[in-house]
């Protein structure tokens, strides 16, 4: 069976000016031999001859790199829609660039009001934050904010909608999942995994779509009696998306713990030929109903849903498969309807 | 209706029990939709197109396939062009209209990426 790839999540370099407590990716020094920006054009180019349409710069910070506006011109120039998601915290001086690119949407991370975002992040990165948030919407840029939500900052959500509302940003929220900097403790408990998707379902309900634009990641599904759209079709990774480390590692998706699930290499093999490899993805491309786990494996959706999102369910059981973070899950064995 | 364990949980985050059920409609509104509307759009296309297969004459009493087919039976040929124009527009108005009455509503969770409009 072909797959199209759609989608590159691309972790431009780890190195990152921040040391947040709830990084996945334990971001700070860059990997030792990150790609080249020769090797980049080459990897933009394939990534173009394979059809992907959206290509996301991010790290630790991708705006650290020196070469970051070339390249993200080469993937302009290939007729690729251009992302970024980044901290926030030197865009100010780099916004007239960032401009000239016309990205699809740039995505800058806000984890709670001032003091929590600040104990998160590091001192005086929310004013650095919130303000090139509001220098980008000032420039016409299409703005997400990314909020990733665990027991030190979900209180915030309150305040930080208010905050937002005036911003004419969307909203994206998604989960912080137990791996690299974060510990499984400060995760949010499947009640108040809960707690967040009722949130968002009433502002998405309560608000006008053009002002606060609010939506749950891909951690936030599946299949439930009582949140409007949460159908769910399987994980896309190695289906129609990947993840790509700074130094070449192709893996079906970066949050799953990126030396892991390594499927190829793009400095000994092209692009194309980890794709098409029909050993590679096994665990999306091979799934069956027998794959799924004891969570998920008596699930009316199990076939369907396929297990939810495979970093969650990885990242906390160590199985793929096998999300235990699942709307129908917790409205059956917690809400008992 | 709202157990005390939703709304507790609701109230983790001020979602009251009357955003609950505002919640509650909207996801039944979704599932009417997606069972009765769709289909129904997709029958009321198939009987418009029909119709306007007869109105028109077709102009083509022996083309395969439908909508021509709705032409079968009559013996007077009247315009192809118009026939073939309008067979086009029907079904591309009914799955815009059909398209956009799926994305008021939430709609699928975001697959891998930043979300945009």
């Amino acid at each position: 069976m072909a797959y199209q790839l759609r989608c590159a999540v691309w972790e431009f370099t780890l190195k990152c000016n921040l040391r947040c407590s709830h990084c996945g990716s334990s971001a700070g020094v860059p990997r030792p031999n990150e790609l080249t920006t020769e090797e980049c054009f080459r990897l933009c180019e394939e990534l173009a001859d394979l059809g992907c349409e959206d290509v996301s710069l991010m790290g630790g910070e991708p705006f650290l790199r020196e070469d970051w506006y070339k390249v993200a011109q080469c993937i302009n120039n290939l007729g690729m829609n251009l992302n970024f998601v980044s901290n926030g915290v030197i865009l100010d001086r780099l916004i007239d660039k960032i401009v000239q690119l016309k990205p699809k949407v740039v995505g800058i991370s806000l984890d709670g009001m001032r003091q929590t975002h600040d104990s998160i992040r590091g001192k005086g990165t929310f004013d650095k934050a919130t303000r090139t948030i509001d220098l980008l919407r000032g420039k016409g840029i299409q703005t997400t904010v990314i909020t990733t939500v665990s027991k030190l900052n979900f209180k915030d959500l309150l305040k930080m909608k208010d905050l937002l509302f005036m911003k004419n940003a969307n909203w994206q929220i998604q989960v912080a999942m137990p791996f690299g900097n974060f510990k499984k403790e400060q995760m949010l408990s499947k009640e108040e995994f809960y707690s967040t998707a009722l949130f968002i379902a009433k502002e998405r309900i309560r608000n006008q779509f053009k002002d606060l634009p609010v939506i749950g990641a891909h951690c936030y599904g599946y299949y439930s009696k009582i949140l409007p759209g949460c159908k769910w079709d399987g994980c896309s990774a190695g289906i129609s998306a990947i993840g790509i480390t700074s130094d070449g590692n192709i893996v079906g998706c970066l949050s799953m713990g990126n030396d892991r699930f390594i499927e190829g290499n793009v400095r000994d093999r092209s692009l194309k030929e980890i794709w098409e490899d029909p050993n590679n993805f096994s665990y999306n491309r091979k799934f069956d109903k027998t794959k799924l786990g004891p969570n998920c494996r008596d699930c009316k959706y199990g076939v369907k849903c396929k297990g939810g999102c495979n970093a969650m369910s990885y990242t906390i059981t160590n199985q793929f498969h096998n999300n235990q973070y699942c709307f129908y899950n917790i409205e059956k064995n917690i809400l008992r309807v | 209706m709202v157990n005390k364990k939703l709304q507790e949980m609701g109230n983790d985050l001020n979602v009251s029990k009357e955003d609950i059920q505002n919640i509650q409609k909207t996801s039944f509104k979704e599932k009417l939709i997606s069972f009765f509307v769709h289909p129904a759009l997709r029958a009321v296309l198939a009987i418009l197109t029909f119709i306007l297969g007869i109105s028109l004459g077709g102009g083509c009493i022996n083309c395969d396939g439908y909508p021509f087919a709705a032409a079968v039976g009559t013996n007077i040929i009247k315009s192809r062009k118009k026939s073939i124009i309008y067979s086009i527009l029907i079904p591309v108005i009914t799955f815009i209209a059909g398209y956009l009455v799926g994305m008021i509503f939430f709609g699928y969770a975001i697959k891998y990426n930043v979300y945009k409009r």
